[in-house]
């Protein structure tokens, strides 16, 4: 019965919401941190100017994540595409910084 | 003397955007605007609107630009206030408007 | 599902926006005032109301440059900065700060004096009062607490701003197409073309001063760039990115330095006709030591000012530095000049000022619309929620405590005693306490009748602001229009302005509170 307690609470709407927020606030904050580091380390110009231009570009990226987190309906979708390109992202950055 | 007069096509173009909804026109003058002459009011509004851009823009392009903002800002702002506590007041406005224009450019040119 | 997206858009809005309304509507209004913030530090200033401007300013400044750093080797040998603010068009004293050696981990203070630019002889006592600077670190630091903490709590609001302009332009899609509408008397429908109205027709303000509000604060949000190209992390970058601004540790070991008016000399035959903004020397007389000058960008959209960085033992040009910008640098440098609107002219300025009205009403419209919304769909008998009862509280506290506030802050400027220990502290708890006051009032109970009795007494207040001023200082309103001080001519009518609107709105409320008992017994009356 506890089981049964606990999984409709999972499906409850303060439950959905508060999930949504996070996949949006902290999920999109991560996903676009390394977005920007990635595209820090792709661009070929000098360092620091690469650097301005991901910092630049930051919060439009963190922006449109946010607002794609809400567009989307099911939540599962979001947080999987969430995870799967952020970890393809961070991969990508370690191999190209030689980390691995 | 030309950003004013940069600010007075930008309100002009603005008061002929408002003019060419049939709405306002009815309530500045009783009567419904016919579709010719709103695609006619909305050219010279589109003209008048590119002519601000570029006098704000002559000297400075990057300055020139957010100022054309702000202009765009004011007249919106002045415009609703007008049109929907004094309606009539911007009749007389929009003879008047041309005439400022003239004097303006004349002194501007001085 | 494009319904949908429809939907979730909404009620993304509505609820990012009525979590951080009232923290956004502190920081654009305080971020509103920062647009004259110098104007404000001046008016708090009565000292140097009279000094004249010069006419011509640029070809003054050689001459300043070396009576103020003449007046530093002769007074502040030990110190470990000298700092030297030249006159602009916004400020007309000679600013002569110098920046004590700090004891052991501690940071050094910095000790202020100002300078006639006429006469080139200091000033008397300065008024102990933050002035604009209040206001300015209001916008993004809050007060009353950690630094860190405020930078990140702002953030995050602009974020929600960012965000709820975003699903605004998305749920409103009719707002281009009746963009200059406002039903006025209808009620909500009244409050929403408000908010429309006023997000609308500075649309790009407002996305601009939020993205580019984000991005001030952006190595602080998004350091990790910087900190993965750069092994060493940020700081690595930032000596990177500006070399100029690295100053290495005092060694201890002093040196000779030329006399200051020879290198001031030396960099004019080189660059004349430079106008500079700003003199630093860093640790002088150490062997360290550097003299910097900075040049005034007047309104090019560009934030960081070139620089020359001299040795002072030998006049050597060691380097340039923000003269030359690759398109990544303009970018990010154009976005911080945009922000902080220091390459306005006057009549920019107000623009931007009138643009942050905008906002203040775009934010403050759609957190009481929220409030008229919830209260219209309530059943007669119906008592209201706590949470309804909360964000009217909340919303009459903000719109109409902080006018009452800041207010209470201008007054606070003129009427304390110049020899109150800690003066500029006490104008700011006044601010504050004036603050607290409303918001106990607001939050006890929050009706029209609230709202009418807070508009008088804005009124009042703002009304009675210009003539305190006129019986505290030697000027007033008149004197400033004969003598031709605009700002000081411009601070007084704009508070009789503030001073007028409050009295049309409690005009207004009156007639509304008069009207509500009419209606009330007229629907009475149906009912028997």
């Amino acid at each position: 019965m506890v089981i049964s307690h606990i999984g409709t609470w999972f499906k409850s709407a303060p439950f959905l919401v508060c999930s949504r927020f996070f996949a949006a606030i902290v999920g999109g904050y991560v996903f676009s941190a390394i977005a920007v580091s990635l595209l820090a380390a792709v661009v070929p110009l000098p360092k620091t100017d690469s650097v301005l231009l991901a910092v630049s570009l930051s919060i439009l990226v963190y922006a449109c994540v946010f607002i794609w987190v809400f567009s989307v309906r099911a939540l599962r979708k979001v947080y999987g595409i969430l995870i799967l390109l952020g970890t393809c992202q961070a991969l990508l950055l370690a191999f190209i910084k030689g980390w691995l | 003397m030309i950003q004013l007069l940069a600010f007075l096509f930008c309100f002009t173009s603005f008061t002929g955007f408002a003019l060419a909804k049939s709405s306002h026109y009815k309530s500045v003058f009783g009567v419904r605007v016919d579709a010719k002459l709103s695609r006619h009011i909305r050219i010279v509004s589109w003209v008048c609107l590119l002519a601000s851009a570029l006098m704000s823009m002559w000297h400075q392009f990057g300055y020139g630009s957010i100022l054309l903002c702000g202009y765009m800002a004011v007249s919106v702002m002045c415009l609703a206030l007008l049109l929907s506590y004094m309606p009539a007041k911007l009749r007389s406005l929009i003879y008047l408007l041309p005439g400022l224009l003239v004097i303006t450019a004349v002194l501007a040119l001085l | 599902m494009k319904d949908s997206f429809f939907r979730s858009m909404t009620w993304l809005h509505t609820w990012t926006g009525l979590l951080v309304c009232w923290l956004l509507f502190l920081i654009f209004f305080a971020g509103t005032l920062s647009f004259f913030r110098h104007e404000i530090t001046f008016w708090s200033q009565p000292a140097v109301h009279d000094v004249a401007p010069q006419d011509n300013r640029v070809l003054a400044q050689q001459g300043q440059i070396s009576a103020a750093l003449q007046h530093l080797e002769a007074n502040a040998v030990e110190a470990d900065t000298w700092w030297v603010g030249l006159p602009s068009e916004r400020n007309h004293v000679i600013e002569v700060s110098y920046k004590d050696k700090g004891k052991e981990g501690e940071r050094g203070q910095w000790h202020d004096q100002y300078m006639d630019p006429n006469t080139e002889e200091t000033l008397g006592e300065y008024r102990d009062s933050h002035g604009g600077l209040f206001f300015y670190r209001l916008h993004f630091d809050l007060h009353y607490m950690d630094r860190t903490v405020a930078r990140w709590l702002v953030s995050f609001a602009s974020l929600f701003m960012l965000i709820g302009l975003i699903s605004g332009v998305v749920i409103h899609k009719r707002i281009f197409k009746d963009m200059f509408q406002f039903r006025k008397g209808k009620g909500v429908r009244t409050w929403l073309d408000a908010h429309n109205l006023s997000s609308v027709l500075a649309l790009p303000f407002h996305i601009m001063i939020t993205y580019t509000g984000l991005v001030t604060l952006i190595f602080m949000l998004f350091p990790y760039p910087a900190m993965t190209q750069y092994d060493e992390g940020k700081k690595a970058f930032f000596a990177d990115l500006s070399p100029s601004r690295q100053h290495a540790d005092i060694t201890g070991r002093t040196v000779e330095m030329l006399p200051m008016k020879q290198l001031v000399d030396q960099f004019y035959t080189d660059w004349p006709h430079v106008d500079i903004k700003r003199v630093i020397v860093d640790h002088p007389s150490d062997e360290t030591a550097r003299l910097k000058f900075y040049a005034n960008t007047g309104t090019k959209i560009q934030d960081e000012m070139p620089v020359w960085v001299y040795n002072t033992v030998n006049g050597e040009l060691i380097m340039t530095e923000n003269t030359d910008f690759s398109a990544s640098e303009t970018l990010y440098d154009s976005m911080i000049a945009l922000h902080t609107g220091r390459l306005s002219l006057p009549g920019l300025r107000w623009l931007f000022f009138v643009c942050g009205i905008a906002g203040c009403v775009m934010i403050g419209s759609g957190a009481v619309m929220w409030a008229k919304r919830i209260r219209e769909r309530m059943k007669a008998d119906q008592t209201a929620s706590f949470g309804l009862r909360l964000v009217e509280g909340l919303n009459l506290a903000t719109i109409m405590g902080l006018p009452v506030a800041t207010a209470a802050f201008f007054f606070a400027n003129r009427l304390l005693p110049d020899s109150y220990t800690g003066r500029a502290e006490a104008e700011i708890h006044l601010f504050f306490l004036g603050w607290l006051g409303v918001a106990l009032m607001a939050l006890y109970k929050a009706g029209t009748a609230q709202w009418r009795q807070l508009a008088q007494l804005n009124a009042v207040l703002w009304l009675a602001l210009p003539i305190c001023n006129a019986l505290t200082t030697e000027g007033n309103l008149v004197s400033y229009i004969f003598k031709e001080q605009w700002v000081l001519a411009g601070f007084d009518i704009l508070c009789l302005l503030t001073a007028a609107v409050f009295y049309i709105q409690s005009r207004k409320l009156a007639s509304k509170q008069a009207a509500k008992p009419a209606v009330n017994k007229a629907l009475k009356g149906q009912a028997v």
